[in-house]
């Protein structure tokens, strides 16, 4: 049991890609099949032609979306060392991050509806670090998976996984304890 | 409904009050957003003509009964957070989970807690509640770590601890410091 823990124990379910995409795939059923229709049988031809491209961009980015989640996902690895929790991700531009278990400020485990339905769960991690892209406008900061600002988020892991790897985070931060506190009490 | 008691919780118990308190709340909104909406349709309805005015006298019964039904499901659905609403001290963490339906749970070691702070709203006033918060140097801690619908003497217990706490982890910790150059110890 003195292997590292790396996301090839505690993965990210496949699951999880299907379910950041449940909006598209939403959108997808509802009026991919209405503007078909209507190109099918519109009365006027160009308004038809004009919903038939609609309904192909709506397809491309659904699939353009789908495809990158794939990548997002096999491009992001975190492995619980020693003395620091280390993230890697980026599918063309490749970032890395260490944090030292001591700083850790909180530990999250949330589920959200689809979670729920799905028996997934996200552990988000927390320092209080101002670094990695904290000062980007808070909509590039897209909390699907990986680690932006002072947050790392590991989403889609399955119930029970994601509160053992919590339990082992906790365990590492208290074997590791920073000497100089930061609390102000 | 199962209570999800832990020890904390046994000690410094959430007040049955809360419950009622948090229905009042959003029962204050709701009944303030129907008003608009049938402020709106009486004037509307009054401007047709007659016989539109007895329209809204069914108009009236029916937002009426919503609002009933409505409070009826946020009641329901309060006593069921409360019976989740999870809060423990364990010697090590703070853990504090809640929300039925999408489940939040936040782990804060105490060394990182930053301040303890102990507020109360209007109606909080009204009802003896307190709120405790414990947040770290994080923003969603801040909106997460807070402790809500305790009386005066849990929430003064709970404040108690937690400061205790924090100043023994943190003595504690002073004194593993290694002797270094900069930091010799006595």
């Amino acid at each position: 049991m003195n292997e590292i823990i790396t996301e090839k124990i505690y993965p990210i379910q496949r699951l999880w890609v299907f379910k950041s995409n449940l909006g598209f795939l939403f959108i997808l059923i509802f009026f991919v099949p209405y503007f078909f229709l209507t190109y099918k049988f519109g009365e006027t031809s160009k308004n038809g032609e004009a919903n038939f491209y609609t309904a192909l961009l709506i397809v491309g980015f659904a699939i353009f979306r789908f495809i990158a989640t794939i990548l997002k996902r096999a491009n992001f690895h975190y492995s619980v060392e020693e003395k620091f929790l280390i993230l890697k991700q980026g599918i063309l531009s490749k970032q890395q991050l260490h944090v030292p278990y001591g700083v850790i400020q909180n530990l999250f485990v949330k589920q959200d509806l689809f979670d729920r339905i799905f028996g997934l769960a996200s552990l988000t991690i927390e320092n209080a670090s101002q670094g990695a892209g904290a000062l980007m406008p808070p909509r590039r900061r897209v909390e699907m998976v990986g680690f932006s600002g002072n947050k790392v988020s590991i989403p889609g892991l399955s119930k029970a996984n994601a509160e053992i790897l919590k339990d082992i985070i906790l365990q590492k931060m208290k074997e590791n304890p920073i000497e100089d506190s930061q609390s102000g009490l | 409904m199962q209570i999800a008691y832990s020890k904390t919780r046994e000690q410094f118990p959430l007040s049955y009050k809360k419950i009622i308190k948090k229905t009042i709340a959003s029962t204050i909104a709701i009944t303030i957003l129907l008003l608009v909406i049938w402020g709106s349709l009486a004037f509307m309805l009054g401007s047709i003509g007659q016989e539109a005015i007895g329209w809204l006298g069914k108009a009236t019964f029916g937002i009426f009964g919503f609002l009933l039904l409505v409070i009826l499901l946020i009641y329901l659905y309060q006593r069921w957070y409360f019976a989740v609403y999870f809060y423990d001290l364990t010697p090590d963490f703070v853990q504090i989970k809640k929300g039925p339906i999408t489940p939040r749970e936040i782990t804060i070691p105490y060394e990182r807690i930053q301040d303890v702070y102990v507020d109360q709203d209007l109606l909080d006033r009204i009802f003896g509640l307190y709120d405790v918060h414990l947040s770290t140097a994080t923003i969603s801690s801040g909106i997460e770590a807070h402790i809500d619908g305790v009386e005066k003497q849990s929430a003064e217990g709970l404040r108690t601890i937690l400061l205790e706490t924090i100043k023994q982890r943190i003595s504690k910790n002073r004194m593993v410091n290694t002797p270094t150059v900069n930091n010799p110890v006595q």
